[in-house]
């Protein structure tokens, strides 16, 4: 599918002036970025305007669900948070047509981690696998303690 | 109007044949930048801008979704405007058995309650001053004691704010020389702000006539001030034109009290001419109608209260009006005589004045008719009821509360009104502290029998709008 680049929120202008556009491999990469640095919609973060999305997203930034936690039962939570977000996501990829197999997930495998030397980050490690065989990793961290 | 999804729906069909390798999947930055961002910035609003503009175009039929700006923007391009919230204004009377030793000073804003529940604020209007040389004059020796009357208005405004008859008692603080207060009379007129069907009524009406040239736009122009009622030619409540036309009744509803004092100097001529305004043994008061006089001296001697009395004209056709014929007339033996002095301090309602001004002060007010303001009168009626209450409820403990909604109801109804008993019983059936009305039970009664009674309403004349005077409810024990 033709779709733009993004970089800090902006369009990118390629050389000749055009647009800059992602396909393939890249342009998953762009969308899983932009899905796990979306807000869903939790108390404390409600849009003010019919938002059509609202599952859209991660809660990572809706901080109270892991007050009181311990650090494997936040690793935990963000497990969930993780393969809800990113099922979510295949399912908006299993609603479109004609998209070509090295844009569409064949599924996905994740770690996530205390970082062994920051101890208030938490890590996650992605594997993307496309249904054309390639496969791609990505990495995020979060503050969470 | 179309709903936010329509227009979602609508840009989304509008991209795809236009690019239809686009990915507007939920969630892409493509889709939050050409389809999401304008909805939610410019879009939704422009919709329902235009949605709000078409229902400005149709006000009378789409008020309700309309803000109060609005309307009462429209409503003054036909020179209508809302009728602000009123406030009860009375009299009350402070008073002292013993002869204060100095002045007495009863400050503008002094504070008098109620003792009822629940317990309503009024504030004195104008100060009063009394020098203690002068406090003869406010002496009353039927009761025993000096009385200062003044006027005072509620400290909120709207038709709950009002008091019965004898039930302000308590003052704030304490007043250099006196015990007590008391409010002989009502504390009425107290009334709400005007709502926008009433406003938008009137603009209707200022359809059959915008001028000042017939009854119609009379109305129009003094409901801008308060309720009235106009009685032009061929009213039966026209008594001044003899039948002949040319007069035009304007009454008014609102009361606002001020109080006047004038000096009247006799003449031997005067005294013998029946148009002077005053006789041996009266003055006609120059502002009228007038609702009580304050204090009176004759020749800087004080007189006391029990020397004379107000005789308001109640009955003449021209009475509760800017001409009626108030009068002080003396007692015990009290006579006027030729160079007398008579200094008379009294309070009236100066609101008919004030829409005198306003009304004369008209460009297009046609000059050729004779106009006079006047007060409408208040009904008083009595309503009883058997009661049956709520479980857990009482009479003694409900009835304030029962009575303040019945008065709300009857208290703006407007003149002319006729009050039944299915209205009343409509009310008590629908307060959660009643359980059951026995409905034959259900009395009102026309205190001074001032409209038409039947079994079941009391139909009241034009000019009178009903006031409820007091409810009383007995136990229905249904056995």
């Amino acid at each position: 599918m033709r779709a733009f680049e993004f970089r800090n929120g902006d369009l990118v202008f390629a050389g000749n002036g055009s647009y800059s556009r992602v396909t393939g491999n890249d342009k998953v990469r762009r969308d899983i970025t932009k899905l796990l640095s979306t807000d869903t919609e939790f108390v404390g973060n409600e849009t003010t305007y019919d938002r059509y999305n609202s599952e859209y997203g991660i809660a990572l930034n809706n901080k109270k669900v892991f007050a009181g936690l311990s650090r494997s039962e936040v690793i935990e939570k963000i497990n969930a948070m993780f393969k809800s977000s990113l099922e979510h996501y295949v399912n908006i990829q299993k609603n479109q047509e004609n998209l070509p197999l090295d844009e569409v997930v064949n599924y996905f495998d994740f770690f996530t981690y205390s970082d062994p030397v920051n101890k208030t980050l938490i890590r996650v490690k992605l594997t993307i696998y496309m249904m054309s065989g390639d496969s791609m990793e990505m990495s995020f961290y979060e503050n969470i303690f | 109007m179309p709903s936010t999804q329509d227009i979602r729906d609508e840009l989304l069909a509008q991209y795809q044949s236009l690019l239809p390798t686009l990915d507007l999947s939920e969630g892409t930055p493509e889709r939050d930048v050409f389809v999401e961002a304008p909805i939610a910035g410019a879009l939704r609003q422009l919709y329902d801008n235009d949605d709000y503009n078409k229902k400005l175009f149709a006000i009378h039929k789409n008020y309700k979704d309309v803000s109060d700006s609005d309307i009462e923007a429209y409503c003054a391009d036909y020179d209508v405007y809302r009728v602000t919230a009123k406030y009860s204004s009375g009299i009350v009377t402070f008073f002292t058995l013993v002869k204060p030793n100095s002045d007495v000073v009863i400050n503008s804003g002094q504070i008098v309650y109620t003792n009822s529940t629940p317990r309503y604020s009024f504030k004195v209007v104008e100060s009063l001053f009394v020098a203690k040389e002068n406090l003869a004059s406010y002496y009353n020796g039927i009761t025993g004691r000096w009385e200062f009357n003044v006027t005072v208005e509620a400290v909120e405004a709207g038709s709950v704010y009002v008091a019965g008859a004898n039930t302000v008692s308590e003052f704030d603080g304490a007043i250099l020389g006196i015990q007590g207060c008391n409010n002989s009379s009502p504390i009425s007129g107290g009334d709400d702000p005007e709502t926008n069907e009433s406003m938008l009524e009137r603009v209707s009406a200022t359809f059959k006539s915008r001028g000042l040239h017939n009854d119609l736009g009379i109305k129009g122009f003094v409901e801008n001030y308060s309720e009235s009622y106009i009685a032009s030619a061929g009213d039966p409540l026209m008594k001044r034109d003899n039948g002949h036309g040319g007069c035009v009744d304007i009454y008014v509803r609102s009361v606002e009290l001020g109080s006047f004092s004038e000096v009247v100097t006799i003449t031997q001529s005067g005294l013998s001419d029946i148009t002077s305004g005053y006789g041996l043994k009266y003055i006609t008061l120059s502002k009228p109608p007038v609702k009580s006089i304050s204090a009176v001296r004759v020749n800087d001697t004080p007189l006391n209260i029990e020397d004379y009395e107000l005789q308001q004209d109640l009955s003449s056709v021209v009475s509760m009006s800017t001409l009626a014929k108030d009068k002080i007339v003396f007692k015990n033996g009290i006579t006027l005589k030729d160079n007398d002095l008579v200094y008379i301090e009294y309070i009236y309602n100066k609101f008919l004045y004030d829409v005198s001004a306003e009304f004369e002060s008209q460009k297009n007010v046609y000059k050729g008719r004779n106009y006079l303001i006047r007060e409408l009168s208040a009904g008083k009626l009595i309503i009883s009821a058997t009661i049956q209450p709520t479980s857990g409820s009482t009479i003694e403990a409900s009835s304030p509360t029962w009575i303040a909604l019945l008065q709300s109801y009857i208290n703006n109804l407007s003149s002319g009104s006729t009050v039944t008993r299915s209205d009343i019983i409509q009310i008590l059936n629908g307060i959660s502290t009643i359980q059951n009305v026995k409905l034959d039970s259900i009395q009102i009664v026309d205190v001074d029998s001032v409209g038409i009674s039947t079994d079941s309403s009391v139909i009241l004349p034009k000019n009178i709008y009903p006031v409820l005077s007091n409810a009383e409810f007995l136990l229905w024990e249904n056995n």
